[in-house]
């Protein structure tokens, strides 16, 4: 799930590591503490940034976009790292990551085009 | 069923698949029917604009923005746990386990805020459709947390008898993976009720 060998290290990974280390980062070998630290900062920043923008923007198609990304990326950083399943079996992880892609596009939709939706839905 | 749940197991082949089959049936269960709450409250939302865009105006987005906050930190205490069972330390596991109930408990006293806020703003859910499907949707999750919170305190209370080992923890990940679910759920439920207008 969250590796120390190495092997496993994805890019976006090594970019927090430079970041948090600097140039040297790689001399450093995070454990699963530490990326779990991680992990949970980003997903507290992704929601307080999401609150701030909706709360000081006007609604439009941009914020339901903007909304939907922070969203998407929540679900995906609590499955694959929280959750333990980035390296699980695929068919799990990829139903509950089809879930957040399924369920985000819907609201898209929903929100940007309400009219189509309730044409769809008026008997 | 054996068969399949060791291909579950297996079929990855980089790294076990947290919990069983059974978990992951009723995790999925569970989605659906949240899945299902959404739908209905976006084809609500598409016949009635005006009231579900007024709607979110009206509720207290601080409470939800905290309730976020405690459900991602109880997530987080949660995976703590298991990597400390993981690595053999269930003193630790028990700690980041308390943390998660903490967690549990911070979002059951924020709701109750949020309801009595809202009981002295005259909001109720007969107020109108969008408050319908809100006092739906979050009292059905709010249920869904104290289902989470028993199963967490199950589980706590098999690691303090030496049930689960660092080999063996099948059951700890079944009850983590569910209470990751809930917070899943609510990642979606927050934007939807409280921010998109």
């Amino acid at each position: 799930m969250f590796c120390d060998n190495g092997a496993q290290v994805t890019v976006f990974e090594m970019k927090i590591k430079k970041y948090i280390f600097g140039d040297d980062g790689d001399k450093f070998a995070m454990t699963e503490r530490h990326w779990l630290i991680c992990f949970w900062l980003i997903l507290l920043a992704l929601t307080l940034m999401s609150v701030f923008i909706a709360e000081s923007a006007d609604p439009a198609p941009w914020t339901v976009l903007f909304v939907s990304m922070m969203v998407t990326l929540k679900g995906q950083l609590v499955i694959d790292r929280l959750m333990g399943l980035r390296h699980a079996n695929p068919l799990i992880r990829g139903l509950m990551l089809m879930y957040f892609y399924v369920l985000t596009l819907l609201i898209v939709w929903a929100l940007l085009f309400p009219e189509q939706l309730a044409a769809l839905t008026t008997l | 069923m054996g068969n399949f749940t060791a291909q579950i197991q297996n079929a990855g082949n980089e790294r076990p698949t947290p919990g069983n089959i059974a978990v992951w049936i009723l995790i999925w269960a569970e989605l659906s029917e949240f899945a299902l709450f959404f739908i209905v409250y976006l084809v609500v939302r598409s016949h009635n604009p005006e009231i579900f865009s007024e709607g979110p105006k009206h509720l207290n987005t601080l409470a939800g923005a905290l309730n976020t906050l405690a459900l991602l930190t109880s997530s987080y205490c949660v995976a703590r746990a298991m990597a400390c069972i993981r690595a053999g330390n269930t003193d630790g596991c028990m700690k980041w386990l308390t943390a998660t109930l903490a967690m549990g408990l911070t979002y059951c006293g924020i709701k109750a805020w949020e309801y009595h806020w809202n009981g002295e703003a005259g909001i109720d859910s007969r107020t109108n459709q969008f408050f319908t499907l809100y006092y739906y949707l979050t009292f059905n999750h709010l249920l869904h947390v104290l289902v989470g919170m028993c199963t967490i305190s199950w589980a706590m209370f098999r690691v303090q008898l030496g049930g689960f080992s660092q080999h063996q923890h099948e059951g700890l990940e079944g009850a983590a993976c569910y209470w990751h679910m809930i917070d899943l759920a609510w990642i979606i439920i927050f934007p939807l009720l409280y921010v998109l207008r």
